[in-house]
């Protein structure tokens, strides 16, 4: 789903990225405004979440793969604001660091994973548990809706990723009717993107984000602003969430079992190779040389240069979500400092 | 009213225009470095689960080891070696409290981007790629962050301690101890007279730098008398030269096991190092 650079048009990459920055400043002052300091800490470890599901990759029906992105476990956990912004710091490092998803592409990205996902994901679970009788509803039912929103997230996701592939052939050709950027229409891309998704990366996402929302409500309830349960607000040792965080990213070499690439993702030789030609608007595209390509490392196996690149991300997401709480909290006070000198 | 100064008992509206002085100058560079001399000394506190953990490691091996550590990240021609400290290094700052990370962090990305900036002439002379720019920035980031790390977790007495268990002469121990106590102590003077200057300071001011200059002189005289007292007490006292300190018991399980750790990190470098010059 990680869309990259040169599949979409300049022009579909500026409409996204534009539409994305209302998103982005409405969600900022939504997540300024409703997390404290220790909540906007968590954040971090929520956007590591994301960031360790990114990376592991299920082989899909069709010889692709796929993964989960955890946009609506963040939204569950924290709000769907704070996914946004949570999956997009998730998304600017892997596109930086790892070479993962397109640098121009960054707003088609997070508008299709930091956006749609966690919205719809959040918007599904609230509409499946009913308006004002969340307190009455069983822990199976809010399982349950929890489970239809992720699936319901991330096929939404996956849709407007495959709308956005489909529609270039159509709408950016050269003078002999070739198509400029991703070569495939939206007969091909929507069911090739969608029908795995809807039956193997839909569930993966369903499943990551019961059992991790279960594992946090267990252990660090306190943490859970968005949906918390009735009486279990307190106590937030995130010493067992550590834990988990450290052993995803041991386990993220499980990844590299799938074979294959995900469908869109290929590297441009692997594409002319399918298509027979190298679409005219990729040849000689922009090219962004990430310090750790493919999450790998030179003369490292990939299973550790894998593993190692998934400690190194998730802990920068966690020191910089956490420098953030940090200077937002200084400036809070600092306010509260001059009021009370006024 | 009869006591009142001629200027505050004017008739008529009173016209104080604000300057736009700001004491960015003052409390962005004098403020800073005092704070930062007064807190030479503060380290000592464990912040997170790793820190209390290390904490346990007696000391001397904890600066025997940051010496190997450090000496492994600047001797490494590969930059697998240093990603893999930088992910240790890493880990260690996520498990802190933010004030923590951001005095490391503050400090260690500076000096990266300085040891960047200095490395970056040499890309386009040809003198060497941009890879080993980003790998001077990555060395320098971590050994700093190391550096910090122990600084803040190891108060100033058990580093002393450790310094004599290494078998250093008492007299190095000693000077090193009275400069940073000094250091320390100088550092506490001159914050509190910054912030009686910027207490002081009304209108628009001009001589910043003199007012920066009188700070650093009142300081300069303070180390000066200090030195003095210090010398005539130990002359009262009878001082001959032997500094004692307390020892810390090296094998401990924590020492053991930090042991192994740092022990594991010199077999990995050692083994890239080799696997390097094979390839080549």
């Amino acid at each position: 789903m990680h869309i990259p650079d040169n599949y979409l048009s300049p022009q579909t990459n500026g409409v996204l990225a534009c539409a994305m920055i209302p998103v982005w400043a409405h969600c900022a002052r939504r997540v300024r405004r409703d997390l404290d300091q220790g909540h906007l800490a968590f954040l971090g470890v929520a956007a590591a979440f994301s960031f360790l599901l990114m990376m592991f990759n299920v082989p899909l029906p069709g010889g692709t793969t796929g993964h989960a992105v955890g946009g609506t476990l963040v939204a569950l956990l924290l709000g769907p604001e704070a996914a946004c912004v949570a999956v997009s710091v998730a998304l600017a490092l892997q596109a930086l660091l790892f070479g993962d998803g397109g640098v121009l592409a960054f707003g088609a990205n997070c508008f299709n994973m930091a956006f749609v996902l966690p919205f719809v994901g959040y918007g599904v679970y609230r509409h499946v548990m009913g308006r004002g009788r969340e307190a009455q509803a069983g822990p199976a039912r809010k399982r349950a809706a929890m489970a239809v929103g992720a699936w319901c997230g991330i096929n939404a996701a996956t849709l407007c990723a495959a709308v956005e592939l489909g529609i270039q052939p159509a709408l950016f050709r050269d003078a002999a009717g070739g198509a400029l950027f991703c070569p495939y229409p939206l007969s091909v891309s929507v069911p090739a993107m969608c029908l795995p998704c809807l039956l193997v990366a839909g569930a993966v996402e369903a499943t990551a984000t019961v059992g991790i929302y279960e594992f946090v409500r267990r252990t660090a309830p306190g943490c859970i602003v968005a949906t918390p349960d009735a009486g279990r607000t307190a106590g937030s040792s995130l010493v067992p969430v550590s834990f988990l965080v450290l052993g995803l990213a041991v386990a993220t070499p499980l990844g590299l079992l799938a074979q294959g690439d995900a469908w869109g993702e290929w590297g441009v030789p692997a594409l002319a190779e399918r298509v027979g030609a190298v679409p005219a608007g990729m040849e000689g595209g922009f090219a962004f040389g990430a310090l750790m390509p493919d999450y790998s490392l030179a003369g490292l196996p990939s299973f550790a240069g894998y593993a190692l690149s998934a400690v190194i991300g998730a802990a920068s997401l966690v020191i910089a979500f956490k420098l953030l709480s940090g200077a937002l909290g200084r400036t809070a006070s600092d306010a509260g400092d001059e009021g009370a000198k006024a | 009213m009869a006591d009142l100064p001629d200027w505050l008992s004017e008739a008529g509206p009173s016209a104080y225009d604000p300057p736009s002085d700001r004491e960015g100058f003052l409390r962005g560079n004098v403020l800073r470095l005092a704070g930062a001399l007064a807190g030479v000394r503060a380290g000592g506190s464990a912040a997170s689960a790793v820190d209390r953990a290390l904490g346990r490691v007696p000391a001397a091996l904890r600066l025997l080891g940051l010496v190997v550590v450090v000496g492994c990240v600047s001797a490494a021609t590969n930059a697998l070696f240093v990603w893999v400290v930088l992910a240790i290094v890493l880990c260690q700052l996520a498990l802190r409290p933010p004030r923590r990370i951001a005095a490391v962090a503050g400090t260690a990305l500076a000096a990266a981007a300085l040891a960047a900036l200095l490395a970056l002439p040499a890309v386009p002379l040809g003198a060497a790629p941009p890879s080993s720019v980003v790998r001077m920035a990555g060395k320098t980031f971590v050994s700093v962050s190391l550096v910090l790390g122990l600084t803040q977790g190891v108060a100033w007495g058990r580093l002393t301690s450790a310094l004599a268990s290494l078998r250093l002469p008492g007299s190095v121990t000693f000077v090193l101890d009275a400069a940073v106590r000094d250091v320390a102590l100088l550092g506490r003077e001159a914050m509190a007279l910054s912030e009686a200057l910027a207490l002081r300071s009304v209108g628009r001011n001009d001589g910043k730098a003199a007012s920066a200059a009188g700070v650093m002189g009142v300081a300069f005289s303070k180390a000066s008398a200090l030195a003095s007292r210090q010398a005539e007490a130990m002359a009262c006292r009878g001082f001959d030269g032997t500094y004692p300190v307390s020892r810390e018991r090296l094998a401990t399980p924590a020492g053991i096991g930090y042991v192994a750790g740092v022990a594991a990190l010199v077999a990995l470098f050692a083994w890239l190092e080799h696997a390097m010059a094979v390839a080549a």
